[in-house]
């Protein structure tokens, strides 16, 4: 292991990131930002569901690979009972 | 951030709750609004994708994971929208550069103003210097307190190139802090 790597044990009780940490300045939006942000968020919370991609493709995908399963199975089967039959 | 209390959240979250949300926003708000001006250098910039960040939780609450860890998904989030907007800005500054040829003033840190000391000034313009790929890690790891994979999972690298890159922001740092005796003496 090279000297040039920090571990996560190391982070903890580093000093020089101590130090960042206790001198970087706190801050924060101002209170009309932060409720803006907030308003427009709970709106979005608020709204109906959107069909997005993804949320789709979590609905299909299943469906699809159990029918490609179904089908393949059909087909071995099938082709086993030509050759023996 | 304890566990229960995130997992409480994403479940809240994922029944569209306002409370549960309003609980992420007052614990992240800060820590994601500190992370973006000082990723992006300005505050104004840092609000609006601020509010990109919260109104994606919002649109995509009701599909998280159960297991999903608030934190990392929100410093990802956040991160992806600091890089879509710097592409986008330096489109619009290679054409603007081209139009008019002006040269972008230096823009002063963010909370600059806001410093109490010169010791915070210090930190603040030696965080501001680091090149941002090592700038991310270190706040990630020194003022977000996340681990090395944990900062890695955020960036999309493996655990140990983030090691080497905390290392190497490290001793950048320690080199801008060099110039200033005042904070280089609190962490010798």
């Amino acid at each position: 292991m090279s000297d040039d790597r920090t571990t996560p044990s190391d982070v903890s009780g580093d000093a020089l990131l101590g130090a960042v940490a206790a001198g970087l300045v706190g801050a924060d939006v101002d209170a009309v930002t932060a409720q803006r942000i907030r308003a427009r968020a709970h709106a979005e919370l608020a709204a109906p569901r959107r069909l997005s991609l993804a949320a789709l493709l979590r609905v299909v995908e299943p469906a699809l690979v159990a029918g490609f399963a179904a089908s393949y199975l059909a087909w071995a089967v099938q082709s086993v009972l030509t050759v023996y039959r | 951030m304890d566990v229960e209390s995130e997992r409480a959240w994403v479940a809240g979250l994922r029944r569209g709750e306002a409370t549960a949300f309003d609980a992420v926003y007052g614990a992240y708000r800060p820590r994601l609004y500190g992370y973006l001006a000082r990723m992006t250098g300005r505050r104004d910039l840092a609000e609006d994708l601020l509010q990109e960040t919260f109104l994606r939780l919002a649109q995509r609450a009701r599909d998280l994971r159960d297991d999903t860890r608030l934190g990392a998904w929100l410093f990802t989030v956040a991160r992806n929208a600091v890089i879509s907007n710097a592409r986008a800005t330096r489109v619009k500054a290679a054409l603007a550069s081209e139009l008019a040829g002006a040269a972008e003033p230096a823009a002063a840190t963010p909370f600059e103003a806001l410093s109490e000391s010169r010791t915070q000034v210090a930190m603040e313009r030696a965080v501001a210097s680091l090149p941002p790929t090592y700038r991310e890690v270190l706040l990630l790891v020194a003022v977000e307190n996340m681990t090395p994979a944990e900062a890695a999972e955020v960036i999309g690298i493996r655990a140990d190139a983030a090691r080497q890159r905390l290392s190497r922001a490290r001793a950048m740092l320690e080199t801008a802090l060099g110039a200033s005796a005042e904070v280089s003496s609190r962490f010798a």
